[in-house]
């Protein structure tokens, strides 16, 4: 049933009508009709050489471009005396601006009315000639953006401290620093029906595999939505497994980060707007993988690797391990420590499950007011939480000390997580086991475990398995998972991403 | 729609474990108690088990500011016709469930122990909270319930736990845990025997600074048993004696003396056993072979002994104590019939086919075997081997 009426919405409904002026000739007065009631999109009638045979019309949207720049380089060159009044016809004309004549390297001629609309909105200014039926366009982006300032989110001690913006032309500019190769290419896709967004799909040519690319180009193509306004208008379309918690793309904002990815022989998306970027195909060491990791030695990073790990165990399983060993493995704990958490637990009234899955929830509340609070007044939710739930609850006898004590365990370590998607995720299973191991200790918490092994071993993302490599790789990328080897072993690119060119170094 | 009945399965599966999953004992943590010992007797005057449990806990007062911890200590009687009756009997009054998985320690009275110890043993060794390593002791000349009464603030736990942690520095008994007790018990053709404890009424110049507890525990010796009746104590050195044969001497002093008769202590840092059976027509031959490694702890005269000659009148002292400690714990074991040396069982493992001849008759055979003692003793130099204060003063010859 439910079948049927998906078939019926995909046949019968456009969502998003395309403008209906294919047909229409390209003129001032059909562009006025289409944009000329917005305030911001400005009119301006010239003569070239000031000859009134020769009319055409500047467009542009106002705060888009840059207008002292329009003056200079294309009013001045078109007005001043100069060669281009020599010419007789208009048709030459043109052909004199389009080779050169207007001071702008990046230009664009139109036959077709929708061509120069969209450009014209996404930062051009239009010279139309009435005449002639056509139009040209030049580039001439002037709006105000953000200067390149240090990641928030993801910091580093040693690395590179820039990040991404929201403009992709910075962005890809940052990429081009970092990677010179001749062999980087940049794609450009646009999603979106109404916000036609740039998306650029970047990759090491000769590395990726192409397959790869291929179906990051086709997924994108097969997004119909309106606007790409937040990332995951993007992810949520592309990825493979819709129900599930984990990430299966990795969004990074750090340009180092994503150049790693791209010369792995990953496939690379920037969106414009977002001062995020996405790496394809990602697996799940990745998301266990700081930037840091190639900045320092790397015994130390394998140590730092394998506690990611441990603080990932103990993020899912403590909580639920807790609940397991005081309601039904008492013999598990160590006499003294059973003894202590037996007096200490002395007077609460609740049980174990109940106990956790307050602080549990409690600090979610505390994570997430923390998030939302405008900065200034973040920091009361600081000392409200540690006030109150942390002494407070314990003299009111609502939550036993171990409680706490777990809770703040299971809590920091699930900040060691480099991946913010990541740590989110672990969060949600954390309740399940939670709830499992408190029906049936650890037996239940057993359960837990293999159906979320069961869970992430299903799932594929862009034909790589989730798990790689520590399944389906052949052993063969072990040596920069839980532990990272010397980079000097590290010859090949990873196994799983199945790249044309294998070896990274001799 | 295969993945949809896979995964419909995977929730039958999950649903159905959970729902039919019974007898999960769910209980919180903090309406429990935990025994730490546990004492059997035998009730007086009729034929019941009385079960002494002791239990702490350090009730944390909860008061902003400073935490006092106010020491409350736990002890509860129960009788019943059985084991497992009297722990069901605790229930009657007992404020939270007993809970039996942290025991670390069994106490049999004397008499129990005379009587027959399997009696008393099988609830711990069928109880699944129970644990098979818990440590077993009899309390000699007393009842268990005595010795836990007799503890003030100390519990027995704790003494006892600290007893066997320095039970290594004179090898004069050792730790026995229930499951080697159980092993030994069901063995045909040796004897089991466990540590034993006594309480000592303390004199007043034994502890500064403790006057408080009157009475203290003391671990030094073995209980043995004849199947699975108490018969009789070995005590001291005869029980290092016992602990030679057996391999299980971790350190210890031996006394000598020098030339002029000043005493030596020499400090035992390693020894070793092999023995070895032989059987000829139907009598078997055991050869003890021990060897003991020591070090000269202290000098008590100024005779400077370290040279050749003193040191090997030294080691053949030491090899004569030795045997006799060895020697007279075998006498001890063919006195009483009681083949606690396991030689029975080394016969078997070293001679099984001719073993077959003589298992019948062990008990009387026993008695009679012949035991060939043999000690090497080496004293090496690896302690402080500087000569003694004023050394001058005294020359050998």
């Amino acid at each position: 049933m439910f079948k049927r009426i998906f078939h019926k919405k995909k046949k019968s409904v456009l969502y998003s009508e395309m403008p209906k002026n294919e047909n229409m000739e390209l003129t001032v007065s059909n562009l006025r009709s289409i944009i000329g009631k917005n305030v911001d999109v400005e009119f301006k009638e010239i003569f070239i050489c000031g000859d009134k045979k020769y009319p055409a019309t500047l467009i542009f949207v106002s705060g888009l471009v840059d207008v002292k720049s329009i003056a200079r380089d294309v009013i001045k060159p078109l007005m001043d005396k100069s060669l281009l009044c020599e010419k007789d016809s208009l048709k030459n004309i043109i052909s004199l601006i389009e080779h050169g004549f207007v001071h702008l390297p990046v230009m664009n001629t139109h036959n077709n009315i929708n061509n120069t609309v969209n450009d014209i909105l996404t930062g051009s200014c239009a010279l139309v000639f009435d005449n002639e039926k056509m139009a040209i366009t030049f580039e001439i982006k002037g709006f105000e953006k953000r200067s390149i300032s240090e990641p928030t989110n993801e910091s580093s001690v040693k690395g590179p401290k820039d990040s991404f913006v929201e403009s992709i032309r910075v962005n890809t500019a940052t990429i081009r620093r970092k990677i010179a190769s001749q062999n980087l290419s940049i794609e450009q896709t646009k999603v979106g029906k109404q916000s036609l967004t740039e998306i650029e799909i970047l990759y090491l040519n000769g590395t990726v595999n192409r397959n790869i690319v291929n179906e990051v180009k086709r997924r994108l193509e097969n997004i119909e939505i309106d606007g790409v306004i937040e990332p995951g208008f993007v992810e949520e379309y592309i990825v493979d497994k819709r129900y599930t918690t984990f990430p299966l793309i990795l969004s990074t904002e750090r340009p180092d980060k994503f150049c790693i990815g791209i010369l792995e022989g990953r496939v690379g998306l920037i969106i414009d707007g977002l001062p995020i970027a996405y790496i394809i195909p990602a697996s799940i060491q990745q998301f266990l993988r700081a930037s840091d990791d190639y900045s320092q030695n790397f015994i130390v990073v394998s140590a730092l690797r394998l506690l990611r790990y441990i603080s990932m165990a103990l993020t899912i399983f403590l909580p639920a391990f807790y609940i397991a060993i005081t309601t039904f493995h008492q013999e598990m704990i160590p006499t003294k420590l059973a003894i202590a958490i037996a007096s200490a637990k002395e007077g609460v009234p609740y049980p174990s499950f109940i106990e956790i899955f307050i602080m549990l929830i409690a600090f979610e509340i505390l994570l997430e007011a923390g998030l939302r609070l405008p900065k200034n007044i973040g920091q009361a939710v600081s000392v409200v939480g540690a006030l109150v739930v942390g002494e407070a609850a314990v003299n009111a006898n609502l939550i036993s000390p171990t409680v706490v004590v777990v809770i703040a365990i299971t809590s920091i370590a699930s900040f060691t997580m480099p991946s913010q998607d990541f740590s989110n995720a672990l969060r949600i299973w954390k309740f399940i086991m939670a709830i499992l191991s408190s029906i049936l200790g650890i037996f239940g918490m057993s359960i837990g475990a293999i159906f979320l092994l069961y869970h992430l071993s299903s799932i594929e993302t862009f034909g790589v398995a989730f798990l790689s490599p520590f399944v389906a790789s052949e052993g063969k990328d072990i040596w920069d998972s839980i532990i990272r080897a010397p980079l000097k072993l590290l010859k090949k690119r990873p196994f799983i991403l199945r790249t044309p060119n294998e070896r990274r170094q001799k | 729609m295969k993945k949809n009945k896979n995964i419909l399965f995977m929730i039958y599966l999950l649903l159905f474990s959970i729902m039919f999953t019974a007898c999960v004992p769910r209980r919180e943590i903090d309406r429990l108690i935990f025994v730490r010992a546990v004492g059997v007797d035998k009730a007086e005057d009729k034929d019941e088990v009385k079960l002494t449990v002791a239990s702490r806990r350090d009730g944390a007062s909860k008061s902003p500011g400073k935490q006092q911890t106010s020491e409350r200590k736990t002890f509860l009687f129960s009788e019943g016709k059985t084991v497992f009756d009297a722990n069901r009997n605790f229930l009657n009054y007992a404020e939270k469930d007993i809970f039996w998985g942290h025991t670390e320690y069994i106490f049999l009275g004397e008499t129990a122990a005379r009587d027959d110890v399997l009696k008393y043993l099988d609830f711990f060794i069928r109880n699944h909270e129970n644990r098979l390593d818990t440590s077993i002791a009899v309390v000699k000349g007393t009842t268990a319930s005595e010795l836990f009464k007799g503890f003030g603030t100390e519990l027995v736990h704790e003494r006892m736990s600290n007893l066997y942690e320095n039970v290594g520095g004179l090898s004069e008994s050792k730790e026995i845990q229930l499951s080697e007790f159980i092993e030994k018990l069901n063995s045909k053709y040796s004897c089991a025997y466990i540590p034993y404890v006594y309480i000592f009424k303390k004199a007043e110049s034994m502890e500064i600074g403790d006057i408080e507890k009157e009475i203290d525990i003391v671990l030094d010796g073995f209980a043995i048993f004849r199947g699975s009746k108490l018969v009789d104590f070995l005590k001291g050195k005869k029980a290092r004696g016992l602990n030679w044969i057996t391999g299980d001497v971790k350190s210890g002093i031996i006394d000598v003396i020098d030339s002029k008769g000043n005493n030596i202590a020499l400090e035992i840092i390693e020894s070793d056993v092999i023995i070895k059976t032989k059987v000829i027509g139907e009598t078997p031959y055991i050869d003890v072979k021990v060897r003991v490694n020591s070090n000269i702890g202290e000098l008590s005269g100024k005779l400077d002994i370290f040279n050749k000659d003193s040191i090997t009148k030294l080691e053949i002292q030491q090899s004569e104590i030795v045997k006799n400690e060895v020697e007279s714990v075998v006498k001890f074991a063919k006195q009483n019939d009681v083949d606690i040396l396991g030689f029975g069982d080394k016969i078997f493992h070293q001679h099984p086919v001719k073993w077959e001849a003589i298992k019948d008759n062990w008990e009387e055979v026993f008695p009679e075997v012949s035991v060939n003692v043999e000690v090497e003793s080496k004293i090496s130099r690896v302690y402080n081997i500087g000569k003694p204060i004023r050394y001058w003063e005294e020359k050998e010859k």
